[in-house]
């Protein structure tokens, strides 16, 4: 047996844990290696150190606190939604209906409520309109006006006529 | 059927004084087991109150598979770990309580005895929290709580095996780390 074999058994073997076999070969080995011999006693010492950080002694009235902090955290507001809906101890079947109502009810709402929005956008679409027409008159009259230099437009057959272009018809 | 799986059963079925039994049987393991893995004192209290807040809020999904030790203990390391990841708490001995909380035995509690007491705590402290996370928690759990290595691989969600292989690597580590502590302390070759 190797010493890293029989030092990994050395734990199973000081809980009691190997079988005769095992017990029996790390018996052997460790009667001829002091190295091993060394290490299983130091194992077992400081396994029993431990035993040397003690533990501490909780309050005795650990038991009525946990229940006040309980109490306390239930009667929070908000501590736990669900817990109190389940206290209603609403059915299945009235929760449904309840949800199929509200769901109606807002369709119906929907439905007959009078539509203003498209009022607006057919009030804003007029507006709209009645921009872009002025805008419209104002950028014709403005061209009228630049072509004015030109002459007025009725005068522009006669002039044809003397400039020997001939009979427009 | 075992007591605690019994006690944990009535609980589900609405009896809070099956609950109060079941923490009467094991609030001071779980306080001292969070004590040791924090080393603070004051908070094991309040957060062994956690673990068993939390198993108590479950209790309507339990199901009686496993110990129920097993179950305490893996909450308990969870609160412990996450409350120290939590409040980066320094666990250095400037963090550490004075008292130490040992009982003390009227005949042999004398002033040396308590330094050596709260000298040999403190290393021991460290020495655990030099450890790497699974093998503290395998060592804590069948150390100082008892559980066999069947219990704590259920606590650690790993092999028996590996719970050995734990506790050994553990251990060797520990003999370095505390060799000096030892009576007779000295060297062991290969």
């Amino acid at each position: 047996m190797e010493c890293s074999d029989c030092r990994e058994l050395i734990v199973s073997w000081s809980s009691g844990d190997l079988p005769p076999s095992g017990i029996e070969s790390i018996e052997a080995h460790i009667r001829e290696c002091p190295g091993c011999r060394l290490y299983m006693t130091q194992s077992d010492r400081v396994w029993n150190l431990l035993d040397e950080w003690r533990g501490i002694e909780p309050r005795s009235d650990f038991v009525s606190t946990f229940w006040d902090r309980v109490a306390k955290e239930e009667r929070a507001p908000g501590w736990d939604v669900f817990s109190y809906v389940r206290k209603l101890r609403l059915s299945w079947a009235l929760a449904g209906a309840l949800a199929s109502v509200l769901i109606v009810g807002i369709f119906t709402f929907a439905l007959f409520k009078p539509d203003s929005g498209f009022e607006t956008y057919a009030d804003n679409d007029a507006r709209d309109e009645q921009i872009l027409l002025e805008l419209d008159d104002a950028t014709t009259r403005e061209t009228t006006d630049v072509l004015s230099i030109y002459g007025p437009w009725e005068n522009r057959v006669e002039i044809m006529k003397i400039n020997g272009y001939g009979d427009t018809n | 059927m075992d007591i605690d799986i019994e006690l944990m059963l009535r609980t589900k079925s609405g009896d809070d004084g099956a609950f109060s039994e079941l923490m009467r049987r094991h609030y001071k393991g779980v306080v001292n087991y969070i004590y040791r893995y924090t080393n603070l004192k004051e908070n094991s209290e309040d957060l062994a109150q956690e673990v068993f807040l939390r198993i108590y809020r479950s209790r309507k999904q339990y199901r009686p598979e496993a110990k129920f030790s097993t179950w305490l203990y893996k909450i308990a390391t969870n609160v412990s770990l996450t409350h120290v990841k939590k409040k980066n708490v320094n666990l250095s001995l400037d963090e550490m309580n004075d008292e130490g909380g040992e009982i003390g035995d009227p005949e042999i509690d004398i002033a040396d005895d308590l330094i050596y007491r709260k000298e040999i705590k403190d290393v021991i402290f460290l020495a655990m929290e030099s450890l790497p996370e699974r093998e503290k928690v395998a060592i804590m759990l069948c150390k100082y709580e008892g559980l066999s290595y069947e219990e704590a691989a259920q606590v650690l969600e790993c092999t028996v095996g590996a719970v050995k292989s734990y506790v050994h690597r553990g251990r060797m580590k520990l003999i370095d780390k505390l060799k000096p502590y030892l009576p007779g302390g000295g060297e062991y070759g290969v």
